[in-house]
């Protein structure tokens, strides 16, 4: 017999008054949520944050749980939301200081690349341009980039996560690939891989 | 210019592994005889690898992950007081039978409109007094229990009766200092001095009897 118990068996033991099944759930996802938060608002301490609010906010709902989708999926939408508000309360507070210190230091960018004359910058800063090339995309090109390249969605199951269509998705990857391409072009196109 | 009529979509596709296998298999194919398709193919791989070169990177440095799960729990359990934890407008509301009907406080609104405050004043006093009767009351009340009030049961008893107590007290004092003098102490004129004094004090008592024996 399998020892490894589906998560939903798990949810299903939570919702008949085994409370402790939920400590298995958080300590099968906690780490990749923890990480899908993490490349999404680029701040541990937000992200760390983020996640007790995931499983908060799962544990409250899951008796309510109805499995038409797979918890993964679910837990998954709970994190892309919560990052959702966290990014609009955040554009709110930069709005707000636009005199502060912290925006004089810049993030390099993508697009600067191709005017930098010392473009070959050592592994760990090209890496960070890349990942700014990545932060460029819009909120729900990125998510759907992040969940089918880092998490392995597929189609289905991002739609789910999302709540948008099908077709929806497609698009939101197909420019996503698109957008990349033409940011990292002095990268990719000279051979550097 | 390219005349391949493969979608673009599909290249993506292909690259993030959203194809079936009878998909990959086709568009292997295609890929062995289109050098177009072929390159195209390969700047999204390269992008691709470049994206995950620098996400890997990132994942891979050690954050600290604190205790999650604790701190989960303790917002639950947080969460859970709150909710317990009656408040005192909630308290106030759990008494709501002893709100005014809507028709009384009508009936006490025309009146005050009519007399006018001075001839009210005796019954603006009283609603006052009832107010702050219904604050302490709610103060000590729990809103998810019934009323519990502290229960100090204090004996009283009529004059006589209590005066009849402390005699026998008395007596009985008496009596215990009589057995030790006499049985410990055997001191005799001692002994018969308080069973004198005893018999005295339970002249017209129960323990009268007991009083005359101990005098013998």
């Amino acid at each position: 017999m399998d020892t490894i118990l589906e998560d939903e068996l798990l949810v299903a033991q939570f919702q008949a008054g085994r409370r402790y099944a939920f400590d298995e759930l958080m300590k099968r996802y906690k780490h990749k949520i923890y990480a899908y938060l993490l490349r999404s608002v680029r701040n541990c301490e937000d992200a760390e944050e983020l996640t007790i609010e995931v499983f908060f906010k799962a544990y409250r709902a899951l008796d309510g749980w109805q499995p038409q989708a797979r918890f993964s999926t679910w837990i998954y939408k709970i994190a892309h939301n919560l990052s959702i508000d966290h990014h609009r309360a955040k554009s709110r507070r930069v709005t707000f200081s636009l005199d502060d210190d912290e925006l004089a230091i810049e993030e390099p960018v993508a697009s600067d690349l191709g005017s930098d004359p010392a473009w070959q910058l050592e592994e760990k800063d090209r890496n960070s341009v890349i990942r700014a090339a990545v932060d460029q995309l819009s909120p729900n090109q990125k998510a759907v980039f992040m969940l089918n390249r880092y998490e392995g969605l597929q189609i289905n199951e991002i739609t789910d996560v999302l709540g948008i269509a099908e077709g929806t998705v497609k698009v939101h990857l197909h420019r996503a690939m698109k957008k990349l391409q033409i940011l990292l072009k002095p990268y990719w196109e000279g051979n550097e891989i | 210019m390219s005349t391949c009529k493969q979608p673009k979509a599909s290249h993506i596709e292909y690259v993030c592994n959203l194809l079936n296998d009878a998909q990959i298999a086709a568009f292997n194919s295609h890929l062995r005889d289109c050098s177009d398709c072929r390159t195209e193919v390969k700047a999204l791989e390269a992008v691709v690898n470049l994206t995950d070169t620098a996400e890997a990177e990132f994942s891979s440095r050690s954050w600290e992950l604190r205790d999650i799960e604790m701190e989960v729990y303790r917002r639950l359990a947080a969460e859970n007081e709150q909710k317990d934890g009656a408040s005192l407008f909630s308290r106030v509301r759990r008494l709501s039978p002893f709100r005014l009907p809507m028709r009384i406080k009508g009936d006490l609104l025309d009146s005050f409109r009519s007399t006018g405050f001075r001839q009210l004043w005796p019954r603006v006093l009283t609603g006052c007094a009832f107010v702050a009767v219904l604050l302490i009351s709610v103060c000590y009340f729990d809103g998810d229990q019934p009323a519990k009030l502290p229960v100090v049961k204090i004996e009283v008893l009529p004059s006589n009766e209590q005066l009849e107590h402390y005699r026998s007290q008395d007596i009985h004092q008496s009596l215990e200092e009589l057995l030790v003098i006499k049985h410990l102490r055997n001191d005799e004129w001692e002994t018969a001095a308080r069973a004198r004094m005893l018999n005295d004090m339970a002249q017209g008592t129960r323990y009268e009897s007991i009083a005359m024996s101990s005098f013998r």
